[in-house]
């Protein structure tokens, strides 16, 4: 279905990637947020607030980010698509809250705009140091999906895209920004709104007494209905049965956890989204993501006029992460550069699944500022050479 | 009474508490001589009296003994994080303000845990009832310290005797803002029943706190007998005094419970403040959501 | 293994034998007997009977779900007519049910019934005829 047209500003817009997730959230569907100020995501919840009165939205700031993650749950199950924005210390707040999510098949949007961490760190300045405890950050077993925008365009985009794998799989979904592309401002074109497609909740329309809220279909996700309709149906966080209701046997635990987790794996390659410039061929391919995807293209332009075969991967789905295409290309080049604003996060999972077979440089970065080409030109220069 | 014989049609219905209840999960989980069993058949009477579309209530728990009760009652049921019970329904009502939203949970998860979002609900006035079970304990974990275990008091984790003042919850809710605060004890059934009945009739944040024994842990560690040495406890040491000063219905180990209605006001409810501030300052530009509409519609009649 | 039947009102019950309950509770009153109901989790609402029988006094009786009771004594304590006690048979988990005592004496005011913590009594009125 296409997006609701009171809610899209079609048009040429100058504007920061906070901004444009806003209005990614909006055209998405988006009618319910709730947040806690937090640099640098803060304009996010801002413009909401401003444009939630206008297009039928209700955003409320919320006393701490511990409330805002599950009033937008409680808003879900009220019939709402429903979106929550923080950064680092506010995401680690809202980690238990994710995991019920996760476990109660919730389908929300987490916007996480990174910043240097770990605790306090750097409030305005850029890191990607969350990517890890966006997948694991929340206890016990189940899968997310993550994305990463590098632009504001692709913040309103890929705003758009979380909300509808959201509804797709019923699961908690990361926009993984950071300050850096929060509050780039460049030009956002936001299309007509017969050309954004839109995916509805995936509502169960069947005989009521027949209705079992966890029982999954073909592609292990269960269909959703709402409170209000008379399906007196039971949500919780305690591990449940196809009927919803509590269930401590080890075979419920073991088929629940399990499909949780397959519930991703199995339906990776239609998650899965990235972009690749020259990999075939490639004797080394720069593994980025994010803000981290700008800095390298001068540095990988520049090892190519030396004649190096450089190819560039760019993951704008993180998690799911594209195991079975990092361990095929591994089989055929000499090395990755993983430059990320990090100590090594996604890199860990590039030499993990490489498994040895190439090698694997990390360009790493405390975070407070993007790389240099000339840092990841070098590294690429090394791989090179090891 | 005369001494003649009448006749009588003897037929025994069924209990009228069952269609309330999911009795698939039958029996539940609580202890003998634990009172929130009886709050909830106070809580199904009172539902049963009211009126209400019982499609259209939700019952949102958090995390304990108490919590549980989500799980037994045959309405659209949540039982949700430790503590967030209420920023769950606050979302859910937003998103359906046409729904009933009762958050029934214990005294740690709803003021310990809980507490930031039990004041700031109280705060905004959501439109919510809240029926918290004081058993001045955490039950379910085995018997810790909570905010409203009294001085003396013995829990696991205040082997000697608990020192810390605890919680006046009438005299909390009230400043917070609450519109209607009670407390009872789970003694009193019918007081109870009555306070449900017209919380779920009010609009804005209603409280009810129920003061329940909890024989396994808190009664049985402070050697004061089991469930209904408790509950006789509270029929012969509560006194009603409604319209009583919240700041003087404190309660100390083993002393007076003031019991009854304290307060019962106005106040503008969090949506229908936000739908009348936004119609004033956007006028035709305020575009309400289609439910909160509807809601208002249903309200004023129409 | 547990029926869910009612006994019919006036007609001898079968002796009780042993330690637990099988059918139901015979209290040796005057009048009519207890509608005491063995109820598994899993089964269907009672169906409604209809008999004709005297009494005098008052006009309540109570169901009780023997199987359900933890024998807390909420019931026995509480009730305003002093006419419910702790049987000396045993349920399945070891608890006493309680019994009505004096047919005459209940009022069918429910108290037994919102207080059970356990959903196991509850009390209703007779219609008069």
């Amino acid at each position: 279905m296409h997006a609701d047209p009171i809610g899209v500003l079609t048009g040429r817009h100058f504007i920061d990637g906070d901004h444009a997730c806003s209005e990614g959230a909006i055209a998405a569907g988006c009618r319910f947020a709730a947040g806690y100020p937090i640099t640098p995501s803060t304009e996010v919840v801002e413009r909401i607030a401003e444009r939630f009165p206008k297009v039928g939205g209700i955003f409320i700031q919320m006393e701490d980010e511990l409330a805002s993650s599950i009033a937008i749950q409680g808003a879900v199950w009220g019939g709402k698509k429903a979106m929550t924005v923080t950064s680092g210390p506010g995401f680690s707040l809202m980690m238990e809250h994710i995991g019920f999510a996760a476990m109660t098949e919730t389908p929300c949007v987490f916007v996480d705009v990174q910043r240097a961490g770990p605790s306090t760190g750097l409030p305005t300045m850029p890191a990607q140091g969350d990517m890890m405890q966006a997948r694991w950050g929340s206890h016990g077993d189940y899968g997310i999906i993550a994305l990463s925008p590098n632009s504001p365009q692709e913040c309103f985009d890929l705003t758009i895209k979380a909300f509808n794998l959201a509804e797709q799989f019923r699961v908690p979904v990361m926009m993984m920004m950071d300050e850096c592309v929060g509050h780039m401002i460049e030009r956002v074109v936001i299309p007509a709104p017969e050309d954004i497609e839109i995916v509805p909740r995936r509502y169960y329309e069947g005989p009521k007494e027949e209705y079992r809220p966890y029982e999954p279909e073909r592609d292990l996700v269960p269909l959703m209905v709402k409170a209000g309709e008379g399906y007196r149906m039971h949500v919780t966080g305690l591990t449940h049965d196809e009927q919803g209701y509590p269930n401590m046997s080890v075979s419920v635990q073991g088929k629940l956890v399990r499909r949780l987790v397959d519930k991703l794996k199995a339906n990776a390659e239609r998650i899965i989204e990235y972009k690749e410039d020259m990999v075939e061929g490639a004797d080394v391919v720069v593994v980025t993501y994010g803000i981290s995807s700008r800095t390298a293209v001068p540095a990988i332009e520049q090892a190519r006029k030396e004649g190096l075969r450089v190819g560039h991967l760019r993951l704008i789905t993180v998690w799911p992460f594209p195991e079975r295409m990092i361990a095929e290309i591994a089989g055929r080049i000499k090395a990755f550069v993983v430059p990320e604003l990090n100590f090594g996060q996604i890199a860990l999972e590039v030499e993990r699944c490489t498994a040895g077979k190439a090698g694997v440089y990390l360009v790493p970065h405390a975070g407070g500022t993007v790389h240099q080409p000339k840092e990841i030109y070098t590294a690429i220069r090394k791989s090179v050479k090891g | 009474m005369s001494e003649e014989l009448f006749e009588v049609e003897e037929s025994v219905p069924p209990n009228p508490v069952e269609e309330f209840l999911r009795m698939d999960r039958m029996p539940h989980i609580w202890c003998p001589g634990c009172g929130i069993g009886t709050t909830v058949n106070c809580f199904v009477r009172a539902l049963d009296a009211s009126g209400l579309d019982l499609d259209k209530v939700a019952v949102v728990s958090g995390i304990g003994c108490t919590g549980r009760v989500a799980g037994y009652i045959r309405l659209d049921s949540f039982h949700t994080t430790h503590g967030r019970a209420i920023p769950f329904a606050t979302g859910l009502k937003l998103a359906n303000p046409e729904l009933k939203v009762i958050v029934y949970s214990g005294d740690g998860d709803l003021t310990a845990i809980g507490g930031n979002h039990f004041i700031h609900a109280a705060r905004r006035n959501i439109d919510m009832t809240v029926i918290l079970l004081n058993n001045g304990i955490y039950g379910m974990t085995g018997g810790q310290v909570a905010p409203t275990t009294p001085i003396s008091a013995v829990a696991s984790t205040a082997p000697y005797g608990n020192f810390e003042d605890n919680f006046n919850l009438p005299y909390m809710a009230e400043s917070c803002g609450a519109v209607y605060v009670a407390r009872w004890t789970s003694f009193h059934v019918r007081h109870i029943t009555k306070s449900i009945k017209e919380a779920l009739a009010k609009k804005g944040f209603s409280f009810i706190e129920i003061v329940n024994p909890c024989p396994t842990l808190y009664s049985r560690r402070n050697k004061i007998g089991d469930g209904l040495d408790q509950m006789i406890f509270y029929r012969d040491n509560s006194e009603v005094r409604n319209g009583a000063d919240t700041k003087t219905v404190g309660m100390d180990f083993q002393g007076k419970i003031v019991v009854g209605k304290f307060v019962d006001r106005e106040r503008p409810t969090y949506d229908r403040a936000m739908m009348q501030y936004y119609q004033k300052k956007l006028g035709e530009d305020f575009v309400p959501s289609e439910e909160m509409r509807n809601a208002v519609h249903a309200e004023n009649g129409n | 293994m547990f029926g869910s039947e009612i006994t019919p009102m006036n007609q001898p019950w079968p002796e009780n034998s042993g330690t637990i309950l099988d059918e139901v509770l015979q209290i040796p009153t005057t009048a009519l007997q207890t509608t005491v109901r063995m109820q598994h989790a899993q089964k269907e609402p009672l169906s409604m009977t209809t008999t004709v029988t005297k009494q005098k006094k008052l006009n309540g009786s109570v169901v009780i779900i023997a199987e359900r009771c933890k024998g807390c004594g909420f019931c026995v304590e509480f009730c305003p007519q002093e006419c419910l006690e702790l049987s000396s048979q045993y349920n399945a988990k070891g608890y006493h049910p309680p019994v009505l005592t004096d047919r005459d004496l209940c009022s069918g005011c429910d108290i037994c019934g919102m207080m059970c913590p356990d959903f196991a009594i509850y009390g209703f009125m007779n219609k008069k005829r």
